[in-house]
């Protein structure tokens, strides 16, 4: 269970670093506050058997909000935009 | 046409294409994959609405054909258009379609995984295909309003039509050009969901309304 929820956040972390080269987001500053934000949200995920993907999504967005809120905001609704 | 150029599955799954692609590769290179997204759209509008033309102007030249019928169904559909682009067209998250979620999912897949002009002409065809559901019955309903003009402006008309099918889509291309992003563009489709929804409803019901008069006055 636990490699399954590493490849969520790794997936996760791959996905965030194409959305934010696309926001046109300085890679150097991007990386720092993706690995961030998985960080924190792995820690507050933690305690959970079970982890979903929207689980991720939502964690993760919550983190980034704080660093670049259209980061998160396409991060958390790319699925909803069709 | 106003309905054509107000659906969105087409600029939305374009806004998810140019921003992966602008995330994978250089901001040229992008755009040259968004111009030949375009044109798949446009060859497949032009298809479409050829194929449509020339079969409904096989049965509409023949003199006993039941044109006040055709139109009243016509009229039919439309009113049923205008309901389910009310009701069904948006789901209550975001700006999701219509589409089964797995289809949605697969079509972002694939505006993701594009590499080449071929992909992207093809993405541009698919998507519009998607949309006929929609847009057929216009195709119809024009094929008719051009059947009894010379072909000279029946041809204008078309290219009238295609270009402004794709007007989404290149206001789109403008907005990531002049440096906006899909997060902006996203919210803002947001913004005007309601809008986009009674637009196409009301032009539906409109022409519901003028197919089933002009059914009634011939």
């Amino acid at each position: 269970m636990e490699n399954q929820n590493t490849k969520l956040f790794k997936s996760a972390e791959t996905i965030l670093k194409i959305h934010a080269k696309a926001l046109e987001i300085p890679s150097g500053s991007a990386n720092v506050f993706i690995s961030h934000s998985i960080k924190a949200a792995e820690k507050s995920l933690k305690k959970r058997k079970i982890i979903t993907k929207s689980d991720v999504t939502r964690a993760v967005a919550k983190e980034l909000n704080k660093y670049n809120p259209d980061l998160a905001y396409v991060y958390e609704n790319y699925d909803k935009i069709i | 046409m106003v309905i054509q150029g107000f659906l969105q599955l087409s600029p939305g799954l374009f806004a998810i294409f140019y921003h992966h692609a602008l995330g994978k590769t250089t901001a040229k290179k992008a755009d040259d994959r968004a111009l030949s997204f375009i044109l798949g759209v446009e060859i497949c509008v032009a298809i479409v609405f050829l194929v449509v033309y020339i079969s409904s102007s096989i049965f509409l030249s023949d003199q006993s054909f039941p044109r006040d019928i055709y139109l009243w169904v016509l009229s039919g559909i439309f009113l049923v258009e205008a309901v389910a682009t009310f009701f069904l067209y948006f789901r209550k998250k975001s700006t999701s379609l219509f589409i089964p979620r797995h289809v949605a999912a697969s079509l972002i897949h694939r505006a993701e995984s594009a590499k080449s002009r071929s992909d992207t002409i093809v993405l541009g065809i698919v998507t519009c295909i998607f949309e006929l559901i929609f847009t057929l019955p216009l195709y119809f309903a024009a094929s008719f309003a051009i059947s009894n003009i010379s072909t000279r402006s029946g041809f204008i008309f078309i290219i009238a039509y295609i270009i402004i099918a794709t007007i989404p889509l290149f206001t789109i291309r403008s907005l990531y050009k002049t440096g906006r992003n899909l997060a902006e563009i996203q919210r803002s489709r947001v913004k005007k969901k309601l809008f986009f929804r009674l637009t196409i409803s009301i032009s539906f019901l409109i022409l519901a309304v003028l197919t089933f008069a002009a059914g009634m006055l011939i």
